[in-house]
């Protein structure tokens, strides 16, 4: 059993077009895709990010440099992320199987190296 | 009439394009007409929060107070980073999530009111008063007004980006005398509440045609005007009245297979009885002063038919004498046509079908499927199954709804046997 990084990516211009109607329908989806994901036990961590761009650290002559994340502007930002638990691949893709996500942006799936090294 | 009962997740149905409305209603009440997009702006960014925020953390307890404070907050920061002047009262008050008893069902009637007027401001087209109502004061989007409008998004879009930029000019701000609400506004918000709830529930030309949730948003609206003491006048009453009496009817208009049910075949017992005892208290309370509206008339036909058990003990004669009086007073031609049905069933179909050719009134619907499928029906009665065939057949070429066409060539194949 391996754990997987599951990062929520989306373009905040696909959601601010919608409608109050349909946004009260997404929750509804997402609330079911993701309350079957933690029924069938396998979220370890389900986290919102805030939706305010952060800020991003960088090395600037040896100094830090703070500046603000984008958010409204960024094409592709974080939205959230889970931790899963699944054997392979093919099974933690299985599991996310067919939530709403992916009709407002994507998913990046990455196993979590937990093997100590030989 | 009781509220819709919660879903499993405790979100009320049409809760973010009520809250919308309120909202906005709120926010913009207190920066003013000029930040108007700014604030449709920070709402919207609330809603898609909440949208994102609630379907992983999970419904908050006061889902109304999370949303107000998301957008106060979204606003604040938009007007700090265009270098305006934000509401003392923004950064005084405390977090209103915090605060259990925050609700705005009932605390921004004022505010709600005071836009809805702005929308109906006399300089705008009734058109655009309309559009502008449904988007700010109702939560519908331009995609949604342009399908109950039956219109173009992009017709929408330039609608009530003119008229707010024509309020504007005009200087036109969200105080209002009470006077002038009462006189000179309240006739226009009333019409746009008419013309909503119409949309709602009949609509010949729309692929959907009957929708009960603009038919509640005109009701709440109408409720919420009755009950405000600025706005509670007769002619408020009486389309509350019309309204309730009209809505009460809903649960059998529609049969299994979406096709509307004949008001001879409906079932009066499954008629909304709080609906009916709504709309007749709305009644007389409207008829208490001088004032005669259309809506008066309108309300009392209404009367007449939610206090019949069946068509046959119905008051035709005076429903007819209503329609007479409403022909005189406030023409129109589907008043005539309606004038037409209530005939046949008074004296019997030759007379309306004389009445229904004899009027030049009627020459602005002869287009129209109402007008084919009254005539179809009255030569039904008439046993005259060749013309009741082709007018049937012509209504269902007029009908852009599947359903009304289908049934209106199930009548057509039905008389010819």
């Amino acid at each position: 059993m391996a754990e997987y990084l599951v990062l929520l990516h989306e373009d905040p211009a696909a959601t601010r077009t919608l409608s109050p109607t349909q946004m009260q329908a997404l929750i509804q989806r997402y609330t079911d895709w993701i309350g079957g994901l933690r029924t069938g036990g396998f979220v370890t961590v389900g986290k919102k990010l805030k939706d305010d761009g952060g800020r991003h650290l960088h090395s600037e002559k040896g100094k830090m440099v703070v500046s603000d994340g984008p958010y409204a502007e960024g094409k592709d930002i974080i939205s959230g992320l889970f931790v899963v638990t699944a054997d392979s691949y093919e099974q933690a893709q299985a599991r996310l199987g067919s939530g709403p996500h992916l009709e407002f942006g994507w998913i990046e799936l990455r196993e979590i190296d937990a093997a100590p090294c030989a | 009439m009781p509220p819709r009962a919660p879903d499993a997740r405790g979100l009320v149905a049409d809760l973010f394009r009520r809250e919308s409305g309120r909202l906005i209603a709120l926010l913009a009440n207190r920066t003013g007409v000029a930040r108007i997009d700014m604030v449709e702006d920070a709402v919207q960014d609330a809603l898609v929060s909440a949208m994102r925020n609630w379907a992983i953390n999970a419904v908050p307890a006061n889902p109304s107070a999370w949303l107000y404070t998301a957008a106060r907050n979204a606003l604040t920061d938009k007007l700090r980073r265009a270098r305006f002047e934000v509401p003392e009262e923004f950064t005084q008050e405390r977090s209103a999530e915090a605060d259990n008893s925050f609700s705005s069902e009932h605390a921004f009637n004022d505010e709600l009111l005071r836009l809805i007027a702005f929308c109906c401001h006399p300089s705008l087209m009734p058109a655009s008063q309309l559009a502008l109502t449904l988007r700010l004061a109702c939560g519908l989007s331009v995609e949604e007004i342009a399908h109950a409008l039956l219109t173009t998004p992009q017709s929408i879009t330039q609608r009530i980006v003119r008229a707010k930029r024509e309020l504007r000019d005009a200087d036109v701000t969200f105080d209002i005398a009470p006077r002038e609400l009462v006189q000179e506004r309240l006739p226009r918000i009333l019409n746009a509440i008419y013309l909503l709830f119409d949309a709602g529930y009949l609509s010949p030309r729309h692929p959907q045609w009957f929708r009960p949730l603009l038919c509640d948003d005109a009701l709440r609206l109408v409720r919420m005007l009755a009950e405000h003491p600025l706005t509670a006048e007769p002619e408020t009453h009486a389309l509350a009245a019309l309204l309730h009496l009209t809505a009460a009817r809903s649960p059998t208009r529609v049969d299994d297979e979406g096709r509307p049910v004949p008001l001879a075949k409906q079932d009066r017992s499954r008629w909304n009885q709080a609906a009916i005892n709504a709309g007749m208290e709305f009644f007389s309370r409207s008829i208490r002063g001088e004032t005669l509206t259309r809506y008066h008339i309108e309300a009392a036909i209404a009367t007449v038919h939610a206090s019949a058990t069946s068509m046959e003990t119905t008051d035709w004669a005076q429903i007819v004498r209503h329609y007479d009086q409403l022909c005189e007073s406030f023409p129109s031609p589907v008043a005539t046509l309606n004038r037409v049905i209530a005939l046949r069933y008074a004296r019997g179909a030759q007379e309306a079908l004389l009445a229904l050719r004899a009027s030049d009134e009627l020459h602005a619907i002869q287009d129209t499927m109402v007008y084919h499928a009254t005539m179809a029906e009255l030569h039904e009665a008439l046993e005259e199954h060749d013309q009741a065939a082709a007018a049937f057949g012509a209504a269902a070429e007029l009908a852009e709804s599947d359903t009304l066409a289908e049934l209106f060539r199930r009548r057509a194949r039905a008389v010819k046997k």
